[in-house]
């Protein structure tokens, strides 16, 4: 049996309903059943995006690494032991993000996917992988240190780990992703939008892992490490901005 | 500023940060100003820095943001170096751990990196030539002859579509010296040979069925980056080897 392009689309709505309640929940203080909905609704959205995989009675893997909805499932994962063990107005404001996110996921029409040539290295899927974990993480850091900035309350353990993490996993997919484009393109680095978002954004998490060392205060870091947000949004979202832009003008 | 003064200032951790941050500014703004001159950056892919340069040398605003972004990045490495050097120093009086050797390792295969692009941007050479089966063509500036003797489009079938899925060729190729070797490039699978690397390009648009679009490369900087690649993966290996959850679940696995 196929699954068809509806069914993930449901999927989607489902998951965002879910996260959606998880917040709810989480606001009223309800935090268990709103986390274990919020694990539901990843369950959900990944099942979503494996969906997307299994074409004409085969399952391909890189169709399932749509990173636009890959995001919100990791962004749900890693926001778990966040608003289990965490402060309250960090909890709402990463949930608030996820929503965001996921809103997104779901309004952006996208043709179905389909396996392609760009695809058939294995180190394809490892760069959209790796790429949608380090800009869940990235996005997750720039929430929490808005929450620290409206709350004056600072969780620097949470910010200090979502980034050190974020940059790890983000160097590793610059790798993938210079191998990737040596094999296919010849050139480990090309000068285009896309490679040069990447080196800003590696810049940028490379300074904002070094901020720990200097003598800086919190508030002021929080702000920094909250910019970094910019560039990532760019990245992610870079097509449907410029499509926007578009509309616009 | 006096000169040692200079330098101490530059093997503090604070510059560095101030750099990187600079870095970022100005790889946010070319990534602005690539997205607007897109046709005139994508010649730089297949060209050597100085040559494109030359090309261009009636648009100020990509000279001076390419100069300022290397001026950047040098002093970058310089404080990098400086940095580094300072904490391996320190290491080895207070004693080194697998986080400082993961941590020193990710610093020089950083400095690897930069050096690789360096020398990518400034040797090697690089073209694109289209074979065409059982003809011979030369490779301009390089005396290599190629010629393909088996092409072949691959599809897949999917739901009943037919989807590109490349191109597998054999070719025979000859250098200067007589030397001769049959290589069989495909489609994301590229081939080292001679000292050059064979890619099949992706566009094949505009290409009969007898026809194939080769990208040849060579440049020495590949092996940096290689070399780069496997320093910042066994760091990454060495820093998780060295976090407490990952030492905790570990130990707990082994008892």
């Amino acid at each position: 049996m196929d699954l068809n392009y509806g069914f993930f689309e449901y999927c989607m709505v489902a998951a965002l309903i879910f996260y959606a309640v998880s917040t709810f929940l989480t606001f009223f203080r309800v935090r268990r059943f709103g986390s274990l909905l919020l694990m539901a609704g990843a369950g959900i959205n990944l099942v979503a995006l494996i969906s997307l995989g299994y074409i004409g009675g085969k399952w391909y893997l890189f169709p399932t690494l749509d990173e636009l909805r890959l995001i919100p499932a990791v962004m749900a994962l890693f926001a778990y032991p966040l608003i289990r063990g965490r402060g309250r107005g960090e909890a709402i404001a990463v949930l608030g993000s996820l929503l965001i996110v996921t809103c997104i996921a779901v309004i952006v029409q996208t043709d179905p996917p389909v396996p392609n040539i760009k695809g058939k290295s294995l180190v394809a899927s490892l760069f959209f992988l790796s790429e949608a974990i380090s800009a869940a993480l990235f996005l997750l850091a720039g929430t929490v240190a808005f929450a620290a900035l409206l709350t004056d309350s600072f969780f620097m353990e949470s910010l200090n780990d979502l980034v050190l993490w974020g940059f790890v996993v983000f160097t590793l997919c610059q790798i993938f992703g210079a191998l990737w484009a040596f094999i296919g393109w010849s050139y480990p680095f090309s000068w285009s939008t896309r490679h040069l978002l990447s080196a800003s954004i590696w810049c940028f998490y490379g300074a904002a892992i070094h901020l720990r060392y200097v003598g800086m205060n919190t508030k002021s870091k929080a702000l920094i490490i909250m910019s970094g947000v910019t560039p990532v949004i760019f990245m992610v979202y870079h097509h449907e901005i410029i499509e926007l832009l578009g509309v616009l003008t | 500023m006096s000169r040692r003064g200079s330098w101490f200032f530059l093997s503090q951790l604070k510059p560095g940060l101030y750099l990187l941050l600079a870095a970022s500014v100005l790889l946010f703004a070319g990534a602005i100003i690539v997205d607007l001159n897109s046709d005139n950056f994508r010649t730089l892919n297949f060209m050597l820095l100085f040559e494109w340069l030359a090309l261009y040398r009636d648009r100020p605003i990509l000279y001076v943001w390419m100069f300022v972004l290397f001026a950047v990045l040098l002093t970058l490495a310089i404080n990098t170096c400086l940095c580094t050097w300072t904490y391996i120093k320190n290491t080895k009086q207070s004693g080194i751990t697998i986080k400082r050797a993961a941590i020193i390792l990710f610093h020089l295969s950083f400095l690897l990196f930069l050096s690789a692009h360096l020398v990518y941007e400034c040797t090697g050479s690089s073209e694109t030539i289209i074979l065409k089966k059982g003809a011979v063509s030369q490779m301009s500036g390089e005396q290599l002859s190629l010629e393909p003797v088996m092409l072949r489009r691959m599809q897949l079938d999917v739901a009943g579509k037919k989807i590109r899925m490349g191109t597998r060729a054999s070719i025979i190729i000859k250098d200067f010296a007589g030397e001769i070797a049959t290589i069989y490039p495909e489609s994301m699978k590229p081939v080292f040979s001679m000292g050059y690397s064979f890619h099949v390009g992706m566009n094949e648009k505009g290409l009969s069925d007898e026809q194939i679009r080769v990208i040849i490369r060579r440049s020495p900087a590949i092996y940096i980056f290689i070399v780069g690649a496997a320093g910042i993966v066994l760091a990454f290996l060495l820093f998780m080897f060295s976090s407490r959850p990952f030492r905790i679940e570990l130990s707990k696995k082994l008892s």
